[in-house]
């Protein structure tokens, strides 16, 4: 039988998905870290400096990827879309060893792309969220719910436990049930039989 | 007289006296000669502790007295004034009948609303017991500004705390009508004065979204703190009373817009940071309950009577997701899913796009069952064909034969 190798991940997605774990895995930490401060003796100015700085970077690298996705019109590859809602129960049935066999839905299956558009939505409060954060001065003359400041530390810090409980999961399934995939992250492709 | 300029640098820099040492001098000798209107002032409380008056009457020099005589015309106030009953009840319905439009409504003290306002009678008028919600909108319809003072009076406050039974409410909510919010528990003598001084001397100050004026609000306590350099360096108090940075104590100035570090309090003596003790946010619309507990970074999360601190409700959620974890990666040692998909997974699979192929025996029933349908399709319309030409002939005899009647006929 012969192989062909297949392009899953082209060389964009690659890029922005490794500057995104590595940006998000720096703010999740940094941002835990200015939460409660009591673990390790590191002078603040810094650690907020790195989380203000990954901020910015995780702003450039957010738009620049959802940009991708607009123009190469492939977001419904990544975004949960109703006709998902369909496979949603093969996958729960294999997920939860009701079925041997693991369907095959594609580049991802609709429990990724859930999680995904999870991720997505919350970045985009995030974004807000943490610019009101940084210009707190400037903000609270825009709109009242602006004023709510701790209100708004709240949200972003359930935002990042959300993050931070998520990411697990992401990486277990995705190393458990689909090494190739993982691979395909890395390298772009997969090796398949030719059909 | 200070120029509004001069004014506005006054209170932004926070005067290293107090500023209403500062202003009333300047207030006095502008009423005495004629350049500003003594404006009259009805200051009414609401559901309050009175917490706003005695913070009023903390001002050193000059005296309490010499604001409310020479320079606001102070009607009506149920504390500071000589008349009683029937008396003070006059001069407050004079003011509101000779002066509409004219006078300052101050506000002390958060709006009772649970049953019609019962729980708050705060004067008795021909006779009858006055409520204060209906007060309130009696008194602000005619009012020039509205100035609520106090964290009660500008959003409920401690009273419209959890579980809030008397449905205490802030002014702003109640009269649907501009308001200046003069926020703190209690409210600094600095900023009503300082406010009442920029509305007599220049009309209505800048506010933020929360009606705050900038010139006190303008900035977070933790921008200006006496010990932000404690912050930025880690140096965090663990108990009240050390002297570093209070943010682990659970200290609101990062999330409080407040001149309280430049403006300290009881004629800039002290204030609670320097007194090493948290700040508490009492100048925030969230105070008190998104403040609470005091003593912690974040406010507890009510929901339907149930309380839970964030910090305990992430690590149940950290809990919670590393034993499902644990369960599903359980379940795949002891399915041998885990194995197969570790040591085969990058071997080569089917194509992942799977395309429908169909076998050559069921490819040619298919075109069989096709051109099957096509010679029927054909044979239909042959026939409908002569069908219709049938038609035709019979159409075309009939109408030789009603020719040859009607020939017949005429001749």
């Amino acid at each position: 039988m012969s192989l062909e190798k297949k392009l899953v991940q082209p060389l964009p997605v690659r890029i922005f998905h490794w500057l995104t774990a590595t940006i998000v895995f720096t703010l999740v930490l940094t941002g835990l870290y200015i939460n409660n401060p009591t673990f390790l003796d590191l002078p603040l100015w810094w650690v907020r400096k790195v989380h203000f700085y990954f901020s910015f970077l995780f702003i450039a690298n957010f738009t620049l990827y959802t940009y991708y996705y607009a123009i190469t019109r492939k977001y419904p590859e990544v975004l949960f879309m109703p006709g998902d809602i369909k496979k949603m129960p093969r996958l729960l049935a294999f997920e939860f060893f009701l079925e041997n066999t693991q369907p095959n839905f594609g580049r991802y299956n609709p429990g990724q792309k859930l999680l995904f558009t999870a991720w997505f939505l919350l970045a985009l409060v995030l974004i807000c969220d943490g610019l009101v954060l940084y210009f707190i001065n400037l903000a609270q003359n825009i709109f009242y719910p602006l004023a709510l400041v701790n209100t708004l530390r709240m949200i972003i810090y359930f935002g990042t436990v959300f993050f931070a409980i998520s990411i697990p999961v992401h990486i277990y399934l995705a190393v458990t049930s689909d090494p190739a995939k993982v691979q395909a992250m890395v390298t772009g492709y997969i090796e398949q039989n030719k059909p | 007289m200070l120029t509004r300029r001069e004014f506005l640098k006054l209170c932004a820099a926070g005067a290293s006296v107090s500023l209403v040492s500062v202003l009333l001098p300047d207030l006095a000798l502008a009423a005495k000669s004629g350049a500003i209107d003594k404006l009259p002032v009805i200051w009414i409380e609401l559901g309050s502790c009175t917490g706003d008056s005695i913070s009023l009457a903390n001002t050193m020099d000059p005296s309490q007295k010499k604001l409310f005589s020479e320079i606001i015309d102070l009607r009506y106030h149920w504390l500071h004034m000589a008349a009683q009953d029937g008396q003070s009840v006059k001069a407050l319905e004079d003011t509101v009948q000779r002066d509409k439009n004219r006078y300052i409504l101050v506000i002390e003290g958060s709006v009772v609303t649970a049953d019609q306002g019962k729980y708050n009678y705060i004067l008795q008028k021909n006779g009858s017991l006055k409520t204060g919600i209906d007060m309130l909108k009696y008194l602000a319809e005619h009012a020039r500004w509205v100035m609520p003072v106090g964290s009660c009076a500008t959003w409920g406050g401690p009273a419209a705390a959890y579980p809030n039974p008397a449905g205490c409410k802030g002014v702003a909510e109640v009269i649907h009508r501009p308001v200046i919010n003069v926020p703190g528990c209690p409210a600094h003598p600095d900023w009503t004065v300082g406010t009442l001084y920029h509305l007599i001397n220049y009309g209505e100050p800048e506010l933020d979204s929360a009606y705050r004026p900038k010139i006190f609000f303008g900035r977070t306590v933790h921008d200006r703190c006496t010990r932000r350099q404690y912050f930025e360096n880690g140096i965090f108090a663990r108990n009240p009373g050390e002297e570093s940075c209070m943010y682990l104590l659970g200290c609101k100035g990062p999330v409080t817009y407040a001149d309280c570090p430049v403006r300290q309090w009881n004629d800039h003596v002290n204030w609670p940071v320097e007194a090493s003790s948290p700040c508490i946010g009492c100048t925030s619309p969230e105070f008190p309950d998104g403040m609470m507990p005091y003593f912690k970074h974040l406010p507890d999360i009510r929901l339907h009577g149930a309380t839970a601190a964030p910090d305990r409700l992430a690590k149940a959620l950290g809990i919670g997701t590393a034993v499902g974890l644990g369960t599903h990666l359980a379940g795949n040692i002891f399915t041998g899913r885990i194995g197969k998909n570790l040591i085969s997974g990058t071997k080569p699979k089917a194509s992942i796009v799977t395309k429908k192929t169909y076998p050559a025996k069921e490819l040619e029933d298919k075109v069989d069952a096709l051109l099957e349908k096509f010679d029927n399709l054909e044979q239909e319309l042959t026939h409908a064909r002569q069908k219709s030409r049938n038609k035709k002939g019979l159409i075309a005899k009939a109408k030789q034969l009603l020719g040859k009647d009607s020939g017949e006929e005429t001749d």
